[in-house]
């Protein structure tokens, strides 16, 4: 394709309006909000609903919530989630729940942050958290295993226990 | 005029008649085994001839006789449905588990005239080449079996069971087994299973249909303790005769167990569709009314799983006029003639002859949800519908008996019952838990609708 | 042997008398009868039987073809309608003169119900989907609803019919009724009542199949709770096919209890070397680890079981002692090598030996290609040759005596003695004289089977390849490292000499390789013989020259195999 140039006047050969006009734009912006922030002195605070690093939480009776059902797993995209089941014995302290993760890795190397771990989880276990700082000085600082990511999860507040309910109606039945 | 017509009960209730065989034996006991033992081959015109156990069998279809269990299916075409070519025993089982709630017939027979029961047990046998039955006894009924056996040991003493009966060559043994305490073993094929020593699961039907396939695999007849007996009569009266008691198409007379709020419940022997439901519980040598000041509210009227009649509900019926034409006829619920047809016709059924009458005292949601709390204790829980639906409509209802009720609980309700019946379930357990809830939801709906909005409201104003 | 044996095929049943019946309006003919799936006698079709033969699916959980029908679930009633007769006992017929059908008021369940001619079946109107919902909501109610947690996801009947006939929310608005969790019935199984559905399917499997009584239901209605016998254990040889039958997962198998979730197991067709029955088998596998054995159906050798004895024997893959290296030893000192620089060396080795000075014992547990390589090997040097016998006890089902999953194979390559065994003093005797100085081990453990260490110690040569170290590998020259079964492919011929061939499911760990490879780059160099480059090629080459295998190719054998005569 051939594109033919527009011969210049007199006065944009100059240039000198062109200068003036940029200046006019540059000075307006003296007079303004600033809109740069001073990281790390200062730290964006996220709008609710950010996807940030995922991460694990406990229920109010401190059992971790992830019950290893493996649908983050199998669910995510760049397949940064190992999770090793609890093997025939299940785990001591998942109660009534019997199952839980012996181990739990996210790779953030390789997370997308796409939260449909999130998204898929039944058991609200794994929450993509407002933590957009990631980093590390090794690659293996940056897999995440299940101890950290309770750590960063917490306790999260259930408004409905399955599980305790379920473990309470059944001693009421004599179970 | 109404009046009862004691026939299987006649001497039942006489002063000084005790169930042993010397007092049976006095009021002419084990006369027609003799005659019927004494039956010579008919010939036919045919040039072949008819043994005397056909003949049996010939009178009892001849006579129209309807079982008293419950589904009212005639006797006669119940046994000629057996397999008699597979050259394997036939069973006969007397199925004295009478579990029904509202029915106490069976247990007066049992224990104020075992013999009859025997008796019409031997004639049955005999007319079936049965050589050994069983008489599958409900296990509450301690005494009863506890009698029965008694009976059955005296008359073995006096030969008229065992081996050779009476000097005719014929053989029988009858033994009682007595159930564990479950409603399902009424079902037939539960019962087969049952007295297998199995969990009482009733089969599936097809294959597995007692003619043919019943107890050990073998052809079977199950008959109930009350239509046994009056196979006793049909045999003395002969079909024609026996016949013209009751009403065409239900003949003989049939125990009415009357239970509920009437002045006098308890059981009454009459002709089959010669008395009407009105009668039964008005008439003074029957219920004797309600207790005073109370209004009729519903009628269950055969057994707690028939469907319940609303007071003041009508039906069209045909019925046969005097000029023998069907004529339709609009009745009131209470002037239905208590027989098998009139009540089927009118949506429900005589099952079991149990009638229970509910005045307006009774509360129909606390009502309704006993009944259900039964049906679910009793389901075997063999097939799906019934195991979980008896159950979730027992709980549901007991929450709406607790105040615990919502709006939308009768289409609820219904919505669960619509799901269990109609060939869904393996056996007729399944019609029996519903059909009350259906009956009762729809016809009180009202009421059950208005105890669910004021339960919702209490709650909601307790909350604010 | 004859040179000209034949491939044998089941015997065919006398024909049976077809009916015509029609399925959603399609017509299909099917037998009459058709052979039970217990006993083997014929009996009526059955609706669902018909709908399976036009590949038209009625949903089901107690109904199993290798079961007796106990018609409890509910879930495949149909609907159905038969032609209406008249009083002359002829079809009525419609104007356009089709049969006038009689639909019945009341619906069938399709696993017991028989068909007849002319019948029409409807699997698929509004009321049949309306009482298929309605069972799936009454079986979900008390249903805990722990997928999460619940071993079966995945291959759950439950979850399957729940997208196709379920509802999206639960109309149930009471308590659930809670059962017994984690109860132990024996040693291999675990049992959770609140997910039973009561289809009865495992009870009638040990009862009518297995021939153990061992399990019963207890309580009333929906309190059902299937249960073994107070103080008796489930534990008979066959238990855990009642894991593969639950159609739920009420009964979970211990073994692989919270393992892996079945949606990431490749699923790759095998075979079960436990005995010489060799079962059919799935093999579940993630990663290069093997998780679970599954029965896989086929009607000549296992039907759809399989022992439990056979299902758990699979430990020994992932053993962490596996040989995964090349070893050379020279006088006391070995060395770990490679395949590159060891099979030179083997090579040169194995030229250098007389004829007549070397003995050849390979495994039945080997694959009949590499038992054929062995076997040419051996007969370039006119060596000794056998196998080793295993024995066990058998049963009345499955489990067979033999415990070699190949001894027909070892016999078909002429491989292994008559009677099986027979050589392996005859090779100790002429260790001891001095006669044979070169042995080649495969996949057996000799020191146990008569020759001692101290006659391998007065070998020139001595080569062992192996799964697992032991004490003849320990003294061996050359170790050279072999595959699992389900690190490779190959044929194994069972006991009654049905050929069957499995398939690779996971890579070999480390330096391990397939037996038939390194034998392959081996024989052209001391014996001169070029193998084909294909396992298919090997096994059309030996099914060629052994006279048992006439006729058999790769192809033919499919999923199920074929039966040679033996």
């Amino acid at each position: 394709m051939i594109v033919n140039r527009k011969k210049l006047n007199f006065l944009e050969r100059l240039y000198v309006p062109a200068v003036i006009g940029g200046f006019k734009i540059t000075i307006r912006h003296f007079f303004k909000k600033k809109v740069t922030m001073q990281y790390p002195e200062e730290k964006w605070v996220v709008p609710e609903g950010y996807r940030g690093a995922p991460y694990l939480v406990k229920d109010q009776q401190g059992r971790t919530k992830c019950v290893s059902c493996q649908l983050c797993e199998f669910v995510c995209p760049p397949k940064a989630i190992q999770i090793t089941p609890p093997g025939p014995g299940g785990l001591p302290e998942a109660g009534n729940v019997e199952k839980g993760p012996r181990e739990f890795e996210i790779n953030m190397l390789r997370c997308i942050f796409c939260g449909l771990c999130q998204e898929v989880c039944p058991e609200e276990a794994i929450f993509l958290m407002k933590d957009y700082s990631l980093n590390g000085k090794s690659r293996e600082e940056l897999i995440h295993n299940k101890e950290k990511l309770l750590a960063m999860g917490g306790v999260h507040n259930d408004k409905i226990q399955k599980w305790k309910t379920k473990a309470d109606e059944a001693r009421q039945q004599g179970l | 005029m109404p009046q009862e017509y004691r026939q299987i009960l006649k001497y039942a209730d006489a002063p000084g008649y005790t169930p042993d065989v010397e007092c049976y034996l006095r009021h002419g006991g084990y006369q027609i085994l003799k005659k019927t033992l004494e039956i010579e081959p008919k010939a036919l015109p045919d040039g072949k001839s008819m043994s005397p156990a056909e003949q049996v069998r010939d009178q009892v279809k001849l006579s129209g006789l309807r079982g008293r269990g419950g589904a009212g299916f005639s006797c006669g075409l119940k046994w000629s449905f057996v397999d008699r070519r597979s050259g394997k025993p036939i069973y006969l089982i007397c199925n004295a588990d009478e579990s029904e709630p509202g029915t106490f017939k069976d247990k007066q027979i049992i224990h104020k005239d075992p013999h009859q029961l025997v008796e019409g047990m031997i004639i049955s046998c005999f007319a079936n080449d049965v050589h050994l039955a069983y008489i599958y006894i409900r296990g509450e009924f301690a005494e009863g079996a506890r009698i029965l056996n008694r009976a059955l040991q005296e008359a073995r003493e006096k030969n008229f069971l065992g081996k050779n009966i009476l000097g005719k060559g014929y053989d029988l043994e009858i033994h009682v087994h007595r159930g564990a305490g479950a409603y399902i073993c009424g079902e037939e094929t539960g019962l087969i299973e049952s007295l297998e020593g199995k969990r009482a699961y009733p089969r599936i039907k097809p294959p597995y249909f007692p003619a043919v396939l019943g107890l050990y695999m073998c052809p079977t007849i199950v008959n109930n303790v009350e239509t046994l007996c009056a196979v006793k009569h049909v045999v003395d009266l002969g079909p024609s005769e026996y016949a013209k008691i009751g009403t065409p198409n239900n003949t003989g007379t049939r125990i009415v167990s009357l239970s509920g709020l009437v002045k006098r419940p308890g059981y009454y022997e009459v002709e089959v569709g010669k008395v009407t439901i009105r009668e039964l519980i008005y008439d003074p040598i029957f219920g004797g009314g309600l207790r005073d000041g109370r209004q009729l509210k519903a009628v269950i009227p055969g057994g707690s799983s028939s469907k319940i009649l609303k007071a003041g509900e009508r039906f069209k019926l045909k019925r046969k006029g005097p000029d023998g034409k069907d004529v339709e006829q609009e009745l009131d619920m209470l002037d239905l003639p208590y027989d098998f047809d009139s009540l089927i016709a009118a949506g429900s059924m005589s099952g079991s002859g149990a009638i229970i009458v509910l005045d307006d005292s009774t509360d129909i949601v606390a009502a309704l949800s006993n009944l259900s709390e039964f049906y679910a204790h009793e389901s075997c829980g063999q097939c799906t519908p019934c195991r979980e639906g008896s159950l979730w409509m027992s709980k549901a209802l007991h929450r709406m008996a607790n105040g615990q009720g919502r709006k939308g609980d009768a289409d609820y309700l219904l919505k669960i019952a619509d799901n269990i019946p109609g060939g869904r379930t393996v056996c007729a357990f399944g019609e029996a838990c519903s059909w009350p809830v259906q009956s009762c939801v729809t016809k009180f709906k009202d009421e059950f609708v208005a105890r669910g909005t004021q339960d919702e409201e209490r709650r909601a104003a307790g909350s604010k | 042997m004859s040179t000209n044996a034949k491939i044998e095929t089941p015997p065919t049943p006398a024909p049976v008398e077809k009916i015509k019946v029609k399925v959603d309006g399609r017509e299909v003919e099917v037998p009459k009868t058709m052979p039970d799936g217990v006993t083997g006698k014929p009996v009526p079709t059955t609706m669902i039987q018909a709908c399976h033969a036009i590949k038209v699916e009625v949903p089901h959980y107690c109904y199993h073809p290798r079961l007796p029908v106990a018609g409890n679930c509910r879930m495949c009633l149909v609907e159905f309608g038969t032609p209406a007769m008249g009083p002359d006992r002829k079809p009525i017929l419609n104007p356009d003169g089709t049969a006038k059908i009689l639909k019945s008021p009341r619906p069938a369940i399709a696993c017991a119900t028989p068909i007849s001619p002319g019948m029409e079946i409807y699997t698929n109107t509004p009321n049949v989907r309306f009482m298929r919902e309605g069972i799936l909501e009454f079986l979900l109610i008390n249903h805990p609803l722990d997928c999460p947690i619940c071993d079966q996801a995945g291959e759950c009947k439950l979850q399957e019919y729940s997208v196709d006939h379920g509802q999206t929310s639960s109309r149930f608005a009471e308590i659930k009724v809670h059962k017994p969790k984690r109860v132990d019935l024996g040693p291999r199984i675990i049992l959770d009542d609140e997910r039973c559905i009561l289809c009865t399917r495992c009870i009638r499997f040990t009862r009518d199949v297995v021939g153990d009584d061992a399990l019963g239901i207890v309580n009333r209605g929906s309190y059902n709770t299937i249960t073994a016998y107070p103080g008796k254990p489930f534990d008979n040889n066959y238990s855990l096919n009642t894991v593969d039958l639950c159609p739920v997962g009420a009964l979970t198998s211990k073994d692989f209890r919270f393992q892996m979730r079945v949606w990431f197991l490749k699923e790759t067709k095998s075979l079960c070397t436990s005995c010489g029955t060799g079962c059919n088998v799935v093999v579940g596998s993630r990663e290069d680890r093997m998780f679970r054995y599954k029965p896989r159906e086929n009607d000549s050798v296992n039907a759809t079981w399989m022992c439990d004895h056979g299902r758990l024997n699979y430990r020994w893959i992932h053993n962490p002692e596996r040989l995964v290296q090349v070893t050379v030893r020279n006088g006391a000192a070995a060395t770990v090598s490679d395949w590159k620089s060891a099979m030179p060396q083997l090579a040169a080795r194995l030229k250098s030996a007389a004829p007549g000075t070397v003995a050849v014992i390979g495994s039945a547990r080997q694959t009949t290609e590499e038992l054929f390589l062995l076997a040419k090997l051996a007969r370039h040097f006119q060596a000794v040759t056998d196998s080793v016998p295993r024995t066990g006890p058998a049963d009345h089902l499955l489990l067979n005596a033999d415990r070699n999953p190949n001894s027909t194979g070892a016999v078909f390559t002429g491989l292994a003695a008559t009677p099986m065994g027979s050589n392996l003093g005859k090779i100790a005797e002429g260790i001891r004289s001095g006669r044979i100085k070169t042995l080649i081990v495969f996949g057996e453990d000799v020191t146990r089977h008569g020759i001692g260490a101290d006659l391998l110690a007065r070998l020139d040569l001595l080569v062992a390849s192996d799964i697992l170290p032991n004490a003849t590998t320990k003294l061996a020259h050359f170790v050279l490292p072999g595959c699992a079964h389900v690190e490779k492919r190959g044929t194994f011929v069972n006991v009654k000499g049905h050929v069957q061939k499995f398939m690779k499911a996971i890579e070999p760990k480390g330096d391990a390789r397939a037996e038939v490879e390194f034998l392959k780059e081996l024989l052209p160099t001391v014996t001169g013989w070029t193998a084909p480059r294909s396992l298919e090629g090997l096994f059309n080459q030996m099914a060629g020259e052994i006279p048992a295998l006439q006729g058999v190719t790769w192809a033919a054998l499919g999923d199920t195999g074929v039966r040679v005569q033996i």
